[in-house]
């Protein structure tokens, strides 16, 4: 398991509360399973900063955007298993849409293409 | 004693940052040492040694500092912090209400088995209801409503802290200093009460057991309050006022009381010269009330119809107010003089004044008797000695601010 390009991690770390947000739009999953989903579906390319992880989660489920509930594990520990609410989903079609404005953005700017607005 | 893993030590720097409500803390130690056993168990998977994969988890989770920083701040949101503010003042209200009831019921309790021990008592050892003083009732009730702020102070300590995620050393002073004041605001000048010296003390202990309450709670207490061991209590609270009833009786004199009789015995008791002039002393008066009333914290109103016959005997003739011992009680034997007199000017055959009573501080009840004096120069009761009670209401400002009777 290589160490990110911090370049990237940059990059990642304001996009945490979406990718999170997004791998937990069909499941149910505790911290680490987030941080390997996250990095299986991005390829392996990034992962969320594991510091940045947590305090993301407990906030957004302060903002009522997540529940949590532990669960005995099958062999090892119980875990924090994390759940998107409706608030959540509203959330993450708002961060979508932003981050596509985003995206166009930049590449706009980077790559002289049309931004997508 | 066995050595500090790395983990563990990471994780209790993790919890002495938190400073959270410790069940938070320890979910959170808890969620983050499965994290690290999991990168752990990949790494060692990875082919690393246990060791090097323990250091490299702990290395990807950041300094422990800056790590239970982000988790206080994702927990301490300013909303929160509004929200249970307002749970606070819910919890405040509610709880001190619960405690008012039952601090009431306990003391109506505790009274009634009181009285009881003192009638059976009183053929055995000197007791009598004199000496329970009337403001002694003042001073429970005042107790109970600083008790019932003393579990008000606890329960919005407790609330405001579980739901604003803060541990309880974090908010109990703010919340001390807060509640106090605005509870003291209000007892000292905004709230007219009817107050005498009990009343005084027990009305600042208001503020002071919110205080206290806030200040004695403990993280890990359930906000609401259970009463337990009720009975032992309220035998004990019965006890100690049978117990007070009767040192009272034993040091402190009593006042003379008048039992029943003639009037002439009562104005001999009471200093008065004598009935007169040449009256019945079974009445009728020469000088009746008609009316008497007085407003909160204002003047006393009274209204006397006058035989005009009678009163041309007399000069001088005026208001007296008699500082008494409670309601209905005997004059206070320390006033050897009227706490107020007011010349009453008789108009076609009836009187109409105003006293201001009430603005005296130690006037509390009093006796208003009308007399003049006769044509041997002795000063005469003019009408039956009704003892009249009233009260000095007001802020406890206005209390502090008035003066005592000069009757002394």
């Amino acid at each position: 398991m290589p160490s990110l390009d911090p370049r990237r991690s940059q990059l990642v770390r304001g996009a945490t509360p979406l990718l999170v947000l997004a791998v937990l739009r069909d499941r149910e999953l505790y911290g680490y399973q987030i941080a390997q989903e996250i990095r299986d579906r991005s390829g392996g390319a990034f992962a969320p900063s594991e510091g940045s992880l947590y305090p993301t989660l407990h906030r957004l489920e302060a903002d009522g955007a997540l529940t949590a509930e532990w669960r005995d594990g099958d062999r090892g520990p119980r875990r924090r298993y994390y759940r998107i609410t409706a608030r959540g989903g509203s959330a993450l079609a708002a961060h979508e849409q932003e981050w596509i404005q985003f995206s166009g953005a930049v590449g706009g700017v980077a790559f002289g293409r049309p931004s997508g607005g | 004693m066995a050595e500090q893993s790395h983990t563990d030590a990471y994780l209790e720097r993790v919890r002495t940052e938190l400073r959270l409500p410790p069940d938070l803390e320890t979910d959170i130690v808890e969620e983050i040492r499965g994290h690290l056993a999991d990168t752990t168990t990949a790494l060692v998977d990875e082919g690393l040694d246990q060791e090097r994969a323990e250091r490299e988890a702990l290395a990807r989770l950041g300094a422990p500092d800056v790590m239970a920083e982000r988790l206080r701040r994702a927990h301490q949101t300013r909303r929160r912090l509004f929200a249970a503010a307002g749970g606070g003042v819910w919890a405040a209200g509610t709880e001190g209400l619960y405690a008012l009831i039952f601090g009431s019921l306990f003391l109506g309790v505790a009274l009634v088995l009181a009285a009881v021990a003192t009638l059976a008592l009183s053929t055995v050892v000197h007791v009598d209801g004199r000496s329970f003083d009337t403001s002694f009732n003042t001073g429970f009730a005042g107790l109970v409503w600083a008790f019932a702020a003393e579990r008000g102070g606890r329960a919005a300590t407790l609330v405001v802290g579980a739901r604003s995620r803060r541990c309880v050393g974090a908010v109990r002073w703010p919340i001390a200093a807060v509640g106090a004041g605005l509870l003291g605001w209000l007892v000292l000048g905004v709230i007219d009460l009817t107050l005498d010296w009990p009343a005084v003390v027990t009305t600042l202990a208001i503020p002071a057991g919110f205080a206290l309450g806030a200040l004695r709670a403990k993280d890990g207490q359930a906000p609401r309050w259970r009463a337990h061991r009720t009975w032992p209590l309220v035998l004990a609270v019965a006890g100690a006022i049978v117990g007070v009833s009767i040192v009272l009786a034993a040091v402190v004199p009593s006042a003379p009381a008048w039992q029943g009789g003639a009037l002439a015995e009562r104005d001999a008791l009471y200093r008065f010269d004598r009935i007169g002039p040449d009256l019945d002393p079974s009445g009728p008066y020469p000088i009746a009330s008609s009316s008497l009333s007085w407003v909160s914290g204002g003047p006393i109103f009274g209204s006397w119809t006058v035989d005009p016959a009678a009163i041309a005997t007399v000069r001088d003739v005026r208001l007296e107010l008699w500082r008494s011992i409670g309601p209905n009680g005997p004059i206070a034997a320390d006033a050897v003089r009227p706490a107020a007199t007011v010349p009453l000017e008789v108009v076609d055959g009836s009187a109409d004044l105003t006293v201001n009573a009430p603005r005296y501080r130690d006037l509390s009840a009093f006796w208003l008797v009308v007399t003049g004096i006769d044509r041997a120069g002795q000063r005469v009761r003019m009408t039956d000695p009704d003892a009249v009670t009233a009260a000095f209401r007001g802020t406890l400002i206005d209390w502090f601010q008035a003066s005592d009777t000069p009757d002394r």
